[in-house]
């Protein structure tokens, strides 16, 4: 009984430690850390519908 | 706070520069591999616009300019608006951009081989080609920051510091260099003249290949290297590090050019200095790049992109290793007028730009035309048959060279006789490695057919696609709102211009005072890292608001790319020229051999032959006392060469070098008649083509303007003394049974080789003149012991 209520605690802790430690970063998104620049060649955002340019010549 | 915002990015000018670039490319290797070829057969100079001469300058322009131009305009392109996340300033400032910079190659295209040429490697273009390239940069630089200014992201990522110090620092190198003064439509005369001119040329001529066929390249790098393996560059920190040194470092690098030369020995020791500083922070973005790919190395065995790119950077790190070494003075004594340098230049422009552009062709074709790629195993045998090709090429430059440069130095065992006294027997030892390299351009040229047929066949398959995509943009108040107080009045930059300013004071400042500057700079370094440990978080912080603020940022780079011009150019450019000469003054061109100057820029000539006798003992050996700054001191432009395919001409005229007119005459006619198995080409036509006697006096007009001390002489008069000349020459070859007229493009040419290495030696007092009470002024210290030395004897 003890093992499952240690198991509960500490997995509730890890739980909130790790909603914290999201809610801060969200937070923080205006003050980030310079090396997740590196991340923007990766962001594109979401690809809408493809424009198709027909009979028109590349 | 946020928004969403639809944008359509301008795909259609990236497909164009691509295309463009892959067409250009092709030809740009094509004019190689026929010019490659006519150094074993000159039988393929098929007419005067196909020679050597002219084409080699057309082969050197369209790689630079015309292929990695448009990869590079294509790469930024692309990459800007997603890295601003909005679409390109405007859209006819890019069409603009792109038609204006293809007629500047159609233009090029067709002057070059007629002969229309400045005679300074890759400055060659005519002055009206010139004015259109400023401006046409200019059209690219304003289309640029209009889309930095209306960014929806922020922050500015490396991709972008790195096309900002391109677009700033080309302007500065590009104009500075074509400094002109025409003397008609297709002529002018550059300002500067001799070391001046050497100086500025090289601080060009290095800097195109550091912030053409580099920077941009590394910003392509960064942005597309990630992209292909779906991964965050290695090291941002470390990317911060590699563009600032690199960007302050490599300006400073053009005198290693011409090392062991007449330029003052400081500049040399400052090329060689600072070329191999530059090791350091290329091979930083070299492992910046290559470490990318961590976790993600299975990529290389099945997607031929990361394997260009891949194959590019290390080409990068190998050629960004070589040059620094050939930079070393006792290794450049060998190496430079050899084919070392021309296979160094070749890994970093088939190896680094070609490879980087295939990858970039291959990663973005399918995107751009909403498709796969037609052929991966197409692709797979572009790069090994490319790979193999660059190594046959470089290889056998590396041979070529060092074997060359070994025959040419090598001396009596006594050390007092050259043991390969015949140029010639040195040109034929590498013949087969000249072969060689043909057959290694080939490879790579097919590579590249092979890549357009799958470039255009994949097209095929898909329809043209702009990309559309939805972003979320922070409006964020503390974009582009950086003061300049802000700007300038920080740790970094003060640290920074403190230190810069004592090592100056080390390298400047007379024996004693030098070395208590030293150990300041030592201890203001110090300092600075113990600032830095403390505030380590100020100075992060200043520099993510710089990168939110991009005109701070602009004007940073630009200070760190024009400080090294400034210290290297202003001394020798500002200088009395008339008191600089060392104890020889050049004698002033005559009319006809003005025009016959003209004429041996106009065909190329300085593409293989020198005209500079370096200040080593197999130089001297082989064509006599060592050039002085005053030998070439009237020379717009100078004409000292990069490469000896043909022997050095600096004395032609004088000395033990001086040939008869009959010998020039036979020898211009056909080469193989005097010279035995010489590669170069015949210039027959000229003994039929009259030389320009109509463009004389305005050309004399504009040398009286920049300085050379010509007589005031009419206009009729200048023609009746060139004819004058000329008729004495033709009187001459008359004697020897020779029948040519003295108006004959010929004549003027032979002419000026028999003018070469004619100097005057002014008295000492002249030189440096006196005092007011008529005490001659006591000899200025030379940074450089061993000329003084030798000038005083």
């Amino acid at each position: 009984m003890e093992v499952f209520a240690v198991t509960v605690f500490v997995s509730l802790m890890f739980a909130v430690l790790f909603a914290v430690l999201f809610f801060a970063e969200r937070s923080q998104r205006r003050h980030r850390g310079i090396e997740q620049d590196a991340l923007l060649p990766l962001d594109d955002g979401p690809r809408l519908v493809k424009i198709q340019i027909k009979n028109r010549k590349p | 706070m946020t928004k969403k915002v639809t944008i359509e990015y301008n795909d259609r000018i990236v497909r164009q520069f691509m295309l463009a670039s892959v067409l250009f490319g092709i030809v740009a290797m094509l004019v190689g591999v026929l010019i490659a070829s006519q150094l074993n057969f000159h039988e393929l100079n098929l007419a005067k616009w196909l020679t050597f001469g002219r084409l080699r300058p057309l082969h050197t322009n369209a790689a630079i300019f015309a292929f990695v131009g448009n990869m590079m305009f294509a790469g930024i392109y692309y990459s800007t608006q997603r890295l601003c996340k909005v679409r390109m300033g405007l859209d006819w400032l890019s069409n603009l951009h792109f038609w204006g910079w293809q007629a500047i190659i159609v233009a090029a295209a067709i002057t070059l081989p007629l002969g229309l040429s400045r005679g300074q490697e890759y400055a060659e273009l005519i002055w009206p080609i010139n004015v259109a390239v400023a401006l046409i940069w200019v059209v690219f630089s304003v289309n640029f920051f209009i889309t930095l200014h209306r960014r929806n992201e922020p922050s500015l990522y490396v991709a972008l510091w790195f096309y900002i110090a391109t677009i700033i620092t080309i302007a500065m190198l590009y104009i500075v260099n074509h400094l002109s003064i025409p003397t008609s439509w297709t002529h002018s005369y550059s300002v500067f003249s001799g070391v001046q001119n050497a100086l500025v040329q090289w601080w060009y001529g290095h800097n195109a290949v550091a912030f053409f066929l580099t920077t941009p390249i590394l910003g392509i790098m960064y942005y597309f290297m990630p992209k292909a393996v779906d991964r965050p560059v290695y090291s941002y920190r470390l990317s911060i590090v590699h563009f600032w040194s690199l960007v302050f470092l490599y300006i400073w690098a053009g005198p290693h050019h011409l090392l062991n030369t007449a330029l003052p020995k400081w500049l040399q020791m400052l090329g060689m200095f600072f070329s191999l500083m530059l090791w350091a922070p290329s091979w930083g973005g070299m492992l910046n790049g290559l470490l990318t790919l961590r976790g993600a190395w299975d990529k290389l065995r099945t997607d031929p992109v990361v394997k260009f790119f891949v194959a590019g950077v290390t080409f990068y790190g190998m050629a960004t290793f070589e040059g620094p070494l050939l930079s070393i003075r006792s290794v450049n004594a060998l190496s430079h007028y050899s084919d070392w340098t021309i296979g160094h230049v070749h890994a970093g422009a088939l190896g680094w730009n070609g490879f980087m552009a295939a990858g970039m062709f291959y990663w973005l074709a399918p995107r751009l035309w909403g498709t796969k790629l037609h052929s991966t195993a197409a692709a797979n045998f572009h790069f090994w048959f490319g790979t193999i090709g660059i190594l046959f090429y470089v290889v056998a430059m590396w041979v070529s060279g060092v074997m060359q440069g070994l025959m040419l130095n090598a001396t009596t065992a006594d050390g007092t006789a050259l043991q390969y006294p015949n140029f010639i027997d040195t040109l034929q030892a590498i013949r087969p490695m000249m072969g060689m390299r043909v057959v290694g351009g080939v490879m790579y040229l097919t590579g590249f057919i092979v890549m357009l047929w799958n470039l255009l066949m994949t097209i095929r398959n898909g329809q043209p696609v702009n990309e559309t995509r939805e972003i979320t943009v922070e409006v964020e108040a503390e974009q582009d709102t950086m003061s300049w107080r802000d700007t300038f009045q920080n740790d970094p930059v003060l640290y920074s211009m403190g230190a810069l300013l004592l090592l100056m004071g080390w390298w400047f400042l007379p024996q004693g005072a030098n070395l208590i500057s030293l150990l300041c700079a030592v201890a203001f370094g110090w300092l600075a890292v113990r600032k830095f440990q403390v505030s380590h978080g100020t100075w992060t912080t200043w520099y993510e608001r710089l990168l939110h603020n991009y005109l701070p940022f602009t004007v940073l780079t630009f200070i760190a790319v024009v400080l090294g011009g400034l210290i290297q150019l202003v001394p020798t450019v500002t200088v009395n020229r008339a008191k600089n000469i060392e104890d020889r003054l050049q004698q002033v061109y005559t009319p006809l051999e003005l025009a016959g100057r003209d004429i041996y820029v106009a065909e190329g000539c300085y593409n293989c032959h020198s005209q500079m006798i370096r200040t080593l003992v197999p130089d001297v050996l082989r064509y006599g006392d060592y050039s002085r700054l005053g030998e070439s001191i009237y020379d717009h432009p100078f004409q000292w060469g990069s490469k000896r395919t043909g022997p050095d001409l600096a004395r032609e005229g004088k000395g033990p070098s001086k040939k008869s007119n009959s010998w020039h005459y036979k020898h211009l006619m056909n080469p193989r008649s005097m010279s035995p198995g010489s590669n170069m080409p015949n210039f027959a036509w000229m003994s039929e083509s009259p030389f320009d006697q109509k463009a004389l006096p305005a050309k004399i007009a504009v040398m009286t303007t920049l300085g050379v001390p010509y007589p005031v002489m009419e206009a009729t008069e200048i023609k009746m003394k060139a004819l004058e000349q000329g008729v004495t020459i033709a009187k001459n070859l008359a004697d020897e049974g020779i029948v040519v007229m003295p108006d004959k493009q010929i004549v003027a040419v032979i002419a000026y080789l028999q003018k070469l290495g004619h100097y005057d030696v002014p008295e000492l007092e002249n030189r440096l003149g006196t005092t007011p009470l008529g005490v001659p002024l006591p000899k200025p210290g030379s940074p450089d012991g061993y000329r003084a030395a030798a000038v005083l004897k």
